[in-house]
């Protein structure tokens, strides 16, 4: 015969646990949610790179990797708390018996017997009737095949509905967060971006020293591409430096899957290929792949060396060394731009105040112009328009008749001049240059065969023209002003005997 | 003479149960339909309290009574009260009498001192006349000349009122429908009942009412299964379910519901708990029950207190009754959990 005291309470053990499990699983999607994007995050960067451009900076994915493991943090002692909440909640002498009250149809019977036959509370037994054993026989009867675990059980749908709706949530937030803190990489990020990216490929595939240094160093070069404080020449050292080390570590790697191939005949075992991943090349025959497809890169035929996960992080190598050349373009290009405003800052004594009235600084004679356009902002010219603008004489600087101004026309103040028209490296400046990087050559056959006819000889050309001031075939300079017109206006008519 | 048999929780339950069944079955005989009237009638009975029946004429409110009271085997008296009753027409006088020579008064009593007594058009008699009944409903006592007479055991006042023909009546004071255990309402019966009624009351047959207990041990057997009421059980939960539609009737206090503090001017005394809760333990054991259950509460409600709520001007403006007050507390109110 049951006691029905001890099945409430033994009920009421089961509900508050089953509360308790039912609140913290409440909470277990939107935890499991934040691992998996913690553990993912890599993953999301890298398809957020490779399909829309964005990159997770490393110190931004630090942030995110921290904010990550604050919500994990917080999630936890939400569950803990929640769970903590359900139990003690639940776990209550009444509330059982009125639960197990409903849940029986007992019509408040359970809970009449409760309140009057709680151990804890001692005045219930005043309450007692004369019919009180009639209302325990009857309890008795209600509970006598009532087994708790079987009638309270772990219900998970509705906890894991309202667990799916926290996830969705969490999902949501953990994305605009995330969106929040991708970025537009500048050159210099990219670049930095992408030389993790093959470091991390190269870990992966190269265990020997040579690899690791040259993820090693890639990375480094990366830290310093990403700092702003270091100057654009340093960084640009180092991307050549970085440039030249992966040629050599391609050529390395030629050679030695050369060797390989010359060694082997055949390359076609099942070995795994990372000898030819650092460039060693130690010719033993070592690789892995079909002995066809991605090893024709070393110009050996249809070897097998260098397939598989080889090929791919040569070729990552490859796009690396095309990507850094880019890289070095815009570096250089946005340096030359800094330097350009610095230069227009200083030409206006570096105040950085307005223009004076009928003041342009481009210009290099006389310009007060009574009449001038103050501080309106002129329209530049486009390069094509520049080429176009006759070059000042050499008797009036600023190619102007006279020094009147405009005459009372504001539309036009001192013809713009060019901010840079030196395109060319002059001597000592730029890159090394190799003959690959001329531009022409000039060369003169000579006027009459020396000596018999036929048989011909090496002639010595003493007269080949000589360039008057010092150049080199270096490479133009890619910077152009800025100056695309705002509008374009016919010139008036005192301004067109200027133009021949 | 020996001891009397000592019996069971349950045997008691069940003899209750059985003579509330057979009183009912036995009303029921002579009054058509009605049923939650004759129920309510029995209940107040068991549970020692009083009855207000209202009613148009001619739908057997006196029959009701009278059946009740012969089907529980108990005296019974009417009163017609009139504007011109006397208390002393209902309590009795001390009359000057001669016996051996000698003259003395001595006490004639007056109607009321039965068993079963039956009011009939309460609200006719004047305030004074009312009182001296109200006074013997609350007290079970009547006062003559000094001298007290107690009213013997059960006591049971039935009164009923017209609700129409109010010209020259006496309505009820507040304070004095609140002895009132009950309000009971009949309708008019449903067009079988009313055939049936035709039927019984128009043919050869006669109908009549036997009583269910002995009429020597009646009051004793009904004070029983009074006693067999009281001893039904509480739970903590359902007390404070009463006290908070109690609460929720009552105007101006912190948890009336909107409609309370809009139609009422006053809400139930706690008369009205102890009526609910009298109610409920009837109907807790007519379902075999020796606790009572939300359910038998609120099957209660409106019984017990659609005469306690004393509604506004604008209640009866708007014609909003106090059944309708109630089954918005009702609504309104969340059981404990």
């Amino acid at each position: 015969m049951v006691n029905p005291i001890e099945q409430i309470g033994k009920s009421r053990r089961r509900i508050a646990r089953v509360a308790a499990i039912g609140a913290a699983v409440g909470v277990t999607l939107p935890i499991v949610i934040t691992i998996l994007f913690a553990l993912g995050l890599d993953v999301i960067g890298a398809l957020t790179w490779e399909n829309f451009g964005y990159i997770l900076t490393d110190q931004r994915e630090s942030i995110v990797n921290n904010m990550l493991a604050a919500a994990f943090a917080v999630q936890l002692i939400v569950l803990a708390l929640l769970a903590l909440f359900a139990y003690r909640k639940t776990d209550d002498f009444m509330t059982t018996a009125e639960a197990v009250d409903d849940y029986i149809g007992g019509h408040q019977e359970i809970l009449t017997l409760a309140t009057l036959a709680d151990p804890t509370r001692p005045q219930g037994r005043e309450r007692r009737s004369p019919l009180y054993p009639m209302l325990w026989r009857r309890a008795i009867a209600y509970l006598d095949l009532f087994e708790p675990r079987r009638e309270f059980k772990l219900k998970l749908a509705a906890p894991l509905k309202r667990s799916a709706f926290a996830a969705g949530v969490v999902i949501v937030v953990l994305a605009a967060a995330t969106l929040a803190f991708v970025v537009m990489p500048t050159p210099d990020q990219a670049i930095a971006h992408r030389l993790r990216v093959v470091a991390r490929a190269l870990d992966k595939s190269s265990p020997t020293p040579a690899g690791k240094d040259l993820a090693k160093a890639m990375r480094d070069v990366a830290r310093d591409l990403e700092n702003p404080k270091l100057p654009p020449e340093q960084k640009l050292q180092e991307l050549a430096a970085m440039k030249r080390e992966l040629e050599r570590s391609q050529q390395q790697r030629q050679s030695g899957s050369s060797m390989a191939k010359n060694s082997s005949g055949g390359g076609s075992g099942s070995g795994n290929s990372k000898g030819t991943d650092s460039g060693s090349g130690s010719g033993a025959g070592q690789g892995e792949g079909s002995g066809q497809g991605k090893g024709n890169r070393s110009g050996m035929g249809t070897g097998g060396t260098g397939s598989g996960k080889g090929s791919k992080t040569d070729q990552k190598m490859i796009q690396l060394g095309n990507d850094i050349s880019k890289a070095q373009a815009q570096i250089e290009a946005e340096a030359g731009r800094r330097d350009q405003t610095k230069g227009s800052q200083q030409a206006n004594n570096g105040s950085g105040a307005a223009p004076k009235e009928g003041d342009n600084p481009n210009a290099t004679g006389p310009q007060k112009q009574p009449n001038g356009a103050g501080n309106v902002a002129m329209p530049g010219l486009t390069s094509e328009a520049r080429n176009n603008v006759p070059a000042p004489s050499s008797g009036t600087p600023s190619g102007r008749r006279d020094d009147k101004g405009s005459m009372g026309d504001t539309h036009l103040g001192d013809m713009p001049k060019a901010g840079n028209y030196e395109r060319y490296y002059k001597e000592g400046e730029g890159p090394g240059v190799g003959i690959h990087d001329a531009r022409y050559v000039t060369f003169r056959l000579p006027n009459a065969v020396v000596g018999n006819a036929g048989a011909g000889a090496t002639v010595a050309d003493a007269e080949h023209p000589v360039a008057a001031a010092a150049y080199t075939n270096a490479p133009l300079k890619e910077e152009r002003l800025a100056d695309t017109p705002d509008e374009r206006q016919l010139v008036p008519p005192r301004y067109r005997d200027l133009i021949h | 003479m020996g001891a009397a048999p000592q019996i069971s929780p349950n045997e008691r339950v069940a003899e209750f149960r059985k003579t509330f069944s057979r009183a009912e079955a036995e009303v029921a005989r002579v009054i058509v339909g009605h049923r939650d009237a004759i129920r309510k009638v029995l209940t107040a009975l068991f549970c020692g309290g009083h009855i207000l029946i209202e009613g148009v004429p001619g739908l057997g409110k006196t029959l009701l009574v009278k059946a009740s009271a012969e089907a529980l085997g108990l005296s019974f008296k009417r009163i017609q009260f009139t504007p011109d009753l006397m208390p002393s027409d209902i309590v009795g006088t001390q009359v000057l009498a001669e016996s051996d020579g000698r003259r003395e008064f001595s006490f004639k009593a007056g109607p009321i001192f039965a068993h079963v007594v039956l009011g009939d058009e309460i609200n006719r008699a004047t305030p004074k006349t009312q009182s001296a009944v109200l006074e013997a409903m609350e007290e079970r006592q009547v006062t003559v000349f000094g001298t007290t007479y107690e009213l013997e055991a059960p006591f049971f006042v039935l009164a009923t009122q017209n609700p129409i023909e109010l010209e020259g009546t006496y309505p009820l004071p507040e304070a004095q429908m609140d002895r009132f255990l009950f309000k009971v309402v009949m309708g008019a019966p449903k067009p079988d009942e009313l055939r049936e009624i035709l039927a019984r009351t128009t043919g050869a047959t006669s109908y009549k009412v036997q009583s269910i207990f002995d009429p020597v041990r009646a009051p004793e057997q009904i004070e029983t299964e009074k006693a067999l009421v009281r001893e039904v059980m509480v739970g903590e939960p359902v007390e404070r379910f009463i006290i908070g539609i109690i609460g929720a009737c009552t105007p101006g206090g912190p948890n009336a519901i909107p409609e309370v503090s809009q139609y009422l001017r006053f809400g139930p005394s706690p008369r009205g708990a102890q009526a609910l809760i009298m109610c409920a333990k009837v109907n807790a054991l007519l379902a075999g029950r020796v606790t009572i259950s939300y359910e038998d509460v609120e099957d209660a409600i409106i019984p017990s207190l659609r005469h306690r709520l004393l509604r506004n001007f604008q209640a009866e403006a708007e014609n909003v009754s106090a059944e309708s007050i109630l089954e918005q507390a009702v609504k309104r109110l969340k059981r404990p959990r």
